[in-house]
């Protein structure tokens, strides 16, 4: 046979090869993300409804009672940047951290917001985020890893509570979350919420508007005011914190499976490519071994 | 069990004549239905509440929540600390996690309870002693409450 066609065959089955990985990785993601939706949307609900809650209670009383409430002039913000462990999920990680820093640039420029100027803290989950950021110039403050891909609430919760220290004893003055919203398993989209302090205007103005909610009824609070805060806010903390890496893994694994699902795709084509060429290549050294035979016959007589 | 709030369930809450009691862990929705009382661990005691109850918000501990639902079903669940929120006849409970007593395995709770109380004898690096110590109330409470009817 022709020289080429051995290559060829060489490369297709490379391709196969390669398309394996990424169809067995496909489904992995599928698998994942399945129970991951599953985890994500039962704990928005919860999210939610906690939020109702700090924002009829919070809306009702005197701002002073908890310090998250409190209102200060924001010198320093903490970012806390959601991303992932692992890579090979498209454009997930680069289009959150384009977004991070299209949301720190804009709190630098303009203060249309009070924060004209203020200091950025970046708090990094997730190895990509950390490589992605260092890349760019930044400087990380603090960054975890294995808790995004190991989700457990208890650590999730020491991560809050640690933030939450950070804002208590003045270290920041607004704590903001960076991660990619899970909409549906057809669109994610990159937010930033800030969560503290705590705004319960901004709570009651996400409410859904149900026919027998309001917030002044004069509610009976037990204990009372201040400790029921003092208990209800940090809870809501790391409720939020818990469902916006929730969120965000489920955002991670419908974009790793969509990034399999093209490689396995391209595979495909490839793979139709090279068998074409392969083929014609095949067809060829044929033809010409005919000709050649034919040829020498023709010779011969 | 999660039955959902529709019009005549809406009539019923309008007319006093039963409560919505709605309960929710951050692991997904635990019961949702139409009853006549429900008696929450709160952080100042053990209270009831009936329909046209006044607007009411407290902490809860953990402990044991009794539902009896409007067809006449007595559920009791072992429940995590949380919130209750009370208002226009709905009851919203948001816990840490709930359980149906007669659903807790005695065993496995007593198993749990060992453990948790292993870890906590020989603290070391590893071990997450508020974790531990989590664990082990809530083994407690499984025990306490569990098994019976």
């Amino acid at each position: 046979m022709a020289k080429g066609t051995k290559e060829l065959k060489q490369r297709i089955t490379g391709v196969k090869n390669i398309q394996q990985i990424t169809s067995a990785m496909e489904m992995v993601a599928t698998q994942k993300l399945k129970r991951l939706q599953g985890r994500a949307e039962s704990a928005r609900p919860f999210a939610e409804k906690i939020q109702e809650m700090v924002g009829r209670l919070a809306g009702s009383v005197s701002r002073d009672l908890s310090p998250l409430l409190g209102e200060r002039d924001v010198e320093t913000t903490t970012n806390l940047v959601i991303t992932s462990d692992k890579g090979m999920c498209g454009g997930y990680n680069s289009n959150l951290v384009r977004f991070a820093m299209a949301t720190l640039k804009a709190d630098g420029a303009d203060g249309a917001d009070g924060a004209q100027g203020s200091e950025q803290k970046l708090n990094v989950l997730g190895r990509k985020g950390d490589i992605l950021l260092r890349a760019r110039g930044y400087t990380l403050d603090t960054k975890y890893d294995d808790v995004v891909e190991k989700l457990d609430f208890t650590r999730v919760r020491g991560l809050a509570r640690e933030l939450v220290a950070d804002f208590l004893e003045g270290r920041t003055d607004r704590l903001r979350l960076i991660y990619t919203a899970f909409l549906s398993t057809a669109r994610q989209s990159p937010v930033a919420v800030t969560i503290l302090p705590i705004d319960p205007a901004e709570l009651i103005a996400n409410d859904e508007g149900d026919d027998a909610v309001s917030a002044d009824l004069g509610f009976i609070v037990e204990p009372d005011d201040e400790s029921l805060l003092k208990e209800l806010l940090p809870k809501f903390l790391e409720i939020k914190v818990y469902s916006a890496i929730l969120e965000s893994l489920a955002s991670e694994f419908t974009a790793r499976r969509n990034a399999m699902k093209q490689a396995t795709d391209a595979a495909d084509d490839m793979i139709s490519a090279l068998t074409r060429q392969y083929n014609r290549a095949r067809q060829e050294s044929i033809t010409s071994e005919l000709l050649e035979v034919s040829s020498g016959a023709e010779a011969l007589k | 069990m999660a039955a959902t709030l529709g019009t005549t369930e809406k009539q019923a809450l309008a007319d006093n004549k039963a409560l919505w009691v709605e309960m929710r862990s951050p692991d997904g929705p635990i019961f949702a239905g139409l009853c006549r009382t429900v008696i929450v661990p709160g952080t100042k005691g053990t209270f009831g509440v009936l329909v046209r109850h006044a607007p009411l918000m407290s902490s809860l501990e953990v402990g044991l929540t009794k539902v009896s639902t409007s067809d006449g079903q007595e559920l009791r669940f072992v429940t995590g600390g949380g919130f209750v929120e009370v208002q226009n006849n709905r009851v919203l409970l948001l816990v840490d996690f709930a359980e149906p007593t007669d659903a807790i395995d005695l065993v496995r709770a007593q198993d749990a309870l060992n453990r948790a109380k292993a870890r906590l004898r020989n603290p070391s690096e590893e071990v997450d002693v508020a974790r531990a110590e989590a664990a082990m109330q809530r083994a407690t409470t499984r025990l306490r409450f569990g098994g019976k009817a």
